[in-house]
């Protein structure tokens, strides 16, 4: 059910009942701040302007995969290169940066207080199609344990209609605050969305600087894998194929050539784990790796020093 | 993050209307309970007295070994009184229970009319989805041959459990009993007034009594000049009778087109179901019938259906 049936009898006449004329003005206030993401050539999904610095909040699944440019298109019509600021797989949430100031923020509500039974609405681009707005309200709150993860995962469900596209965009209450970020939908008729206190304790938890190795790498198939002790087993790991002269790397002996198997504990056999183990790392300003050198399991304690974001 | 100060001040009407919703939620949830009738799904019930739970019968896939759990937490053992497949209603009792009953809405539901689908599927909480009422009809003839004098449909997403739940209106008072088992994979509710009157006598005698015929019957026009008196334009003509049963026992044969029972007027099939209710279980009722294009009347003594 959306709630656009409700109204629509209302929209026939040309006039506006008070109820629908605040909900068009609701949407007319936050519609700047919602954008869309591209990811890959990708429609993407959805994003909230999180702060007028440039910070946009989106899901992690929106822009996870193989790398490439980022895009993000505003309502003005700009698009923007961004990039990939933080990332969380578990929350599904990562944290984008465009190049740009000024730019219209979400109010963002505190999602600790939500009751069952609020009306809340979705802002999206569910099938590519721009700026679709859903109505419904809140049908529940609860936590899932992701399979493998450490920390439960808190979320909102709605009865809100989402579809592709929605991911990453904003849910918001009859305040029009962001109360919600939408992630996922089960069965077409049970959005999810992870709660706005949930996103901005995230934020502000994270380092105020990137965590930046100063390697590139390259995923490969490890050919020469131990045959005892933790790496038994292990197929892929990363090939460091350049190392930035000076970086925090290079100074800790990491060569070209080198196959890195985890960070910090963690397996690293795809670029993202890599950026994940190094945002959950940047905390300490150091992290431990293992890396395969001419058949041998290495360790490198690598001091992450403070570079300007970008490198 | 930038204040909109606006954002505040101007959204009244939805922020009351936001407000009043989760009040009904919250004011509804206190009378909800989840139900484990069945393995791994639990469903939903509504507290309907203090130690009287109202739930669907299709949730209850056994008879034995049944509980609730309440809002607060409690998970209480429940007893079995009584089920009506027909309108797929069932009651428990949970002696330990307490709490308030549940509040009926004073008014019937209305095409149109905001409405809330309460259940409570787990533990971890009410839940709810809103809609309108869809449509108010009836009546409907259940599988079970039964008609339903009225049901109320809704669009509201009916999440898995939410039978048994209630759906509320805005002040959070039950409109009806929502379920999904009445016509498969359409959310409809029993209406309040209905469910509440099933959920007495089912509380008092366990079970509910229909009047059975033992006749089958389908609609005819009947010519103006053929009504004998009456005025509706169609009527049922008996096209099979029962050996032995009330309808043979009271003189109805093959070929006779009823046309009134108990004094009221049978246009279809429905009408006679709607007539055939419990309390005439027993009793002799006239029954006007045209046999050979004259009027005729016979008592029948109306059967209890098995």
């Amino acid at each position: 059910m959306t709630l656009e049936t409700l109204l629509a009898p209302a929209q026939a006449t040309g006039g506006t009942d008070p109820l629908s004329s605040e909900i068009i003005g609701l949407v007319d206030r936050v519609r700047p701040s919602v954008v869309q993401v591209q990811s890959h050539g990708h429609g993407g999904g959805a994003g909230v302007i999180w702060h007028e610095d440039g910070k946009i909040l989106t899901n992690h699944h929106v822009v996870a995969g193989r790398g490439g440019p980022i895009h993000v298109l505003l309502t003005d019509g700009r698009t923007l290169d961004a990039e990939v600021v933080n990332r969380n797989p578990t929350l599904d949430l990562a944290l984008l940066k465009v190049p740009e100031t000024q730019l219209p923020a979400a109010l963002v509500g505190d999602s600790s207080r939500l009751r069952i039974g609020e009306l809340v609405f979705a802002v999206g681009h569910p099938w590519g199609q721009r700026g679709v707005v859903t109505a419904g309200i809140v049908s529940g709150l609860g936590s899932v344990r992701p399979p493998g993860g450490e920390q439960s995962a808190q979320y909102i469900r709605s009865d809100v209609r989402l579809a592709p596209g929605n991911s990453g965009g904003p849910l918001l209450n009859a305040a029009g605050e962001v109360i919600g970020i939408n992630a996922m939908i089960f069965g077409g008729d049970l959005g999810v969305a992870i709660p706005s206190h949930v996103a901005t304790t995230w934020v502000a938890g994270l380092p105020s600087r990137r965590a930046v190795l100063g390697v590139g790498v390259r995923p490969a198939q490890l050919r020469q894998v131990p045959r005892d002790g933790i790496w038994a087993g292990r197929t892929a790991g990363l090939l460091v194929a350049e190392v930035k002269a000076g970086g925090p790397a290079d100074r800790a002996g990491l060569l070209r050539g080198d196959v890195l198997l985890d960070v910090d504990g963690r397996p690293v056999a795809d670029p993202d784990a890599l950026l994940d183990a190094l945002a959950a790392g940047a905390a300490n300003d150091a992290v431990r790796l293992h890396a395969l050198r001419r058949g041998a399991v290495l360790t490198v304690d690598v001091s992450l020093a403070p570079l300007e974001p970008g490198a | 993050m930038e204040v909109i100060t606006e954002a505040t001040t101007s959204s009244n009407v939805l922020q009351t209307l936001s407000n009043q919703m989760a009040d009904a939620v919250e004011r509804a949830g206190r009378a909800l309970v989840s139900v484990s009738g069945r393995p791994r799904h639990p469903a939903s019930g509504i507290v309907v007295a203090p130690d009287q739970v109202l739930t669907a019968d299709h949730v209850l896939e056994r008879e034995e070994d049944l509980t609730v759990t309440t809002g607060d937490g409690r998970t209480l053992p429940a007893q079995f009184v009584g089920r009506d497949p027909a309108t797929d209603l069932a009651v428990l009792k949970v002696p330990d229970l307490g709490g308030a009953p549940a509040a009926r809405a004073s008014a019937p539901a209305r095409v149109g009319q905001l409405i809330l689908a309460v259940g409570r599927p787990s533990s971890e909480g009410p839940m709810a989805s809103i809609g309108i009422v869809s449509a108010v009809g009836g009546p409907l003839r259940t599988e079970w041959g039964v008609t339903l004098e009225r049901y109320i449909r809704t669009d509201a997403t009916p999440y898995p459990g939410f039978s048994g739940g209630p759906l509320i209106d805005s002040q959070g008072a039950v409109v009806g009993v929502t379920t999904t088992g009445l016509i498969n994979g359409v959310t409809l509710a029993v209406p309040a007034e209905i469910a509440w009157r099933i959920a007495d006598t089912l509380a008092q005698h366990g079970t509910i009594k229909r009047g059975y015929l033992g006749l089958s019957s389908q609609p005819v026009q009947l010519p103006a000049d053929q009504r004998a008196g009456w005025t509706h334009e169609s009527g049922l003509l008996i096209v099979r009778v029962e050996k032995d049963s009330p309808a043979a026992k009271g003189g109805l044969l093959l070929g006779d087109v009823l046309v009134a029972f108990d004094g009221q007027p049978i246009t279809d099939t429905d009408d006679l179901q709607a007539l055939l209710s419990g309390e005439r279980v027993g009793k002799t009722v006239p029954v006007d019938i045209l046999r050979g294009g004259a009027l005729q009347q016979q008592h029948v003594t109306v059967g209890q259906r098995g």
